[in-house]
């Protein structure tokens, strides 16, 4: 039995054939399957590079749900092991990217893996100054300000 | 989080919605959040939420509970239901180094609570509520009895919902004449600014 497949298109108009419980994963996708069936679907805030990587996520995803059998627990550990090293390779605009785009899919696990890079990124970072530097964050402090706020968490001893 | 710069131009970038982000920030330890607040506004506000500290006492409910005793730099001892609250060392230490800051303090008291909160008395006679690892005090003043008192324990009431401080309690030991404890309170609104 061929399995059902669906087509998602990218925000260049680029088409990706799914199987559908991969696409499944996204509670958004599997709503608008059952709403819309044999329709093309198109994520027009999503580009094909981070379409793919989505892609990439629950096709392992599944793969690993599927045939998990008794060595479960192993697998969960290799698939957790496939997660960190997936987000590992990904630069940062593009991570967050991908976290936007976990979360407009709704794909929990995709969201708390790229949610859990960005907090080790930012835990890594040594002050605001890096932290700004790392996400492009504009400082919309005056200096001033950034003086009090740093007096308010002194402590008076 | 972002805006951050694209240089594709097919890209769309959004901001990151505040839920996400609030959830991205509970997720570190605490002795990273006071930077967090001079990062920019957005950030400030999300740290500064309820939601966060909901968020937060959620994400690290296996580590919010412990004191310790602090005496002349040594800690002796120590109850951590999580060990290290995710910090790098003990949370002696961090009152350690508050006190050698200070220039060398030959007494004080540590007493710890589940909110995070400490009780500290310092050389100079002057007793403090605060978050070591925020750096976050408020001076407890002299109590209104002529004895002489120790500051003994604390005791903060949470909400049980969220974790939330309510308030505390400074608990004092009478030093001369009718041993008695003696409680006195002080529910201070910047109190619940300490927390977090």
């Amino acid at each position: 039995m061929s399995k059902k497949m669906i087509v998602l298109k990218s925000s260049e108009g680029v088409s990706f054939v799914v199987e559908e419980a991969v696409a499944r994963q996204s509670k958004i996708i599997s709503f608008l399957v059952e709403e819309f069936p044999d329709r093309e679907l198109p994520l027009t805030n999503m580009t094909s590079e981070i379409l793919r990587k989505t892609i990439e996520y629950c096709k392992k995803h599944v793969v690993e749900d599927d045939g998990g059998g008794d060595s479960s627990s192993s697998s969960s550990g290799d698939l957790k092991e496939w997660d960190v090293k997936f987000v590992a390779e990904i630069d940062q605009p593009r991570l967050m990217d991908l976290l936007m785009a976990a979360n407009y899919l709704d794909i929990p696990s995709l969201l708390d893996v790229t949610c859990q890079k960005v907090a080790d990124t930012i835990a890594a970072c040594n002050d605001e100054k890096e932290i700004r530097a790392t996400f492009n964050i504009e400082n919309d402090f005056t200096e001033e300000e950034v003086e009090a706020i740093r007096m308010e968490n002194q402590y008076p001893i | 989080m972002v805006p951050i710069t694209s240089e594709r131009p097919t890209a769309h970038r959004e901001d990151v919605p505040d839920e996400i982000l609030t959830e991205i920030l509970a997720r570190l330890p605490l002795r990273s959040i006071s930077r967090f607040k001079t990062v920019c506004r957005r950030w400030k506000s999300a740290v500064e939420s309820v939601y966060f500290r909901g968020l937060f006492v959620s994400v690290h409910q296996n580590s919010s509970c412990g004191w310790s005793l602090v005496c002349q730099g040594r800690e002796l001892f120590n109850f951590h239901g999580c060990e290290t609250w995710g910090l790098p060392k003990s949370i002696a230490c961090y009152l350690e180094e508050m006190m050698a800051d200070d220039g060398g303090v030959d007494l004080y008291l540590g007493a710890f609570s589940f909110s995070g909160l400490v009780l500290v008395k310092g050389a100079n006679d002057g007793t403090y509520v605060g978050n070591p690892v925020l750096r976050e005090w408020v001076v407890i003043p002299p109590l209104p009895y002529r004895y002489p008192c120790i500051p003994f324990g604390l005791v903060t009431p949470t909400d049980d919902k969220d974790g939330v401080v309510l308030g505390f309690k400074v608990v004092y030991l009478a030093a001369v004449g009718p041993y008695r404890d003696k409680s006195s309170t002080f529910v201070s609104p910047a109190l619940l600014r300490l927390f977090f």
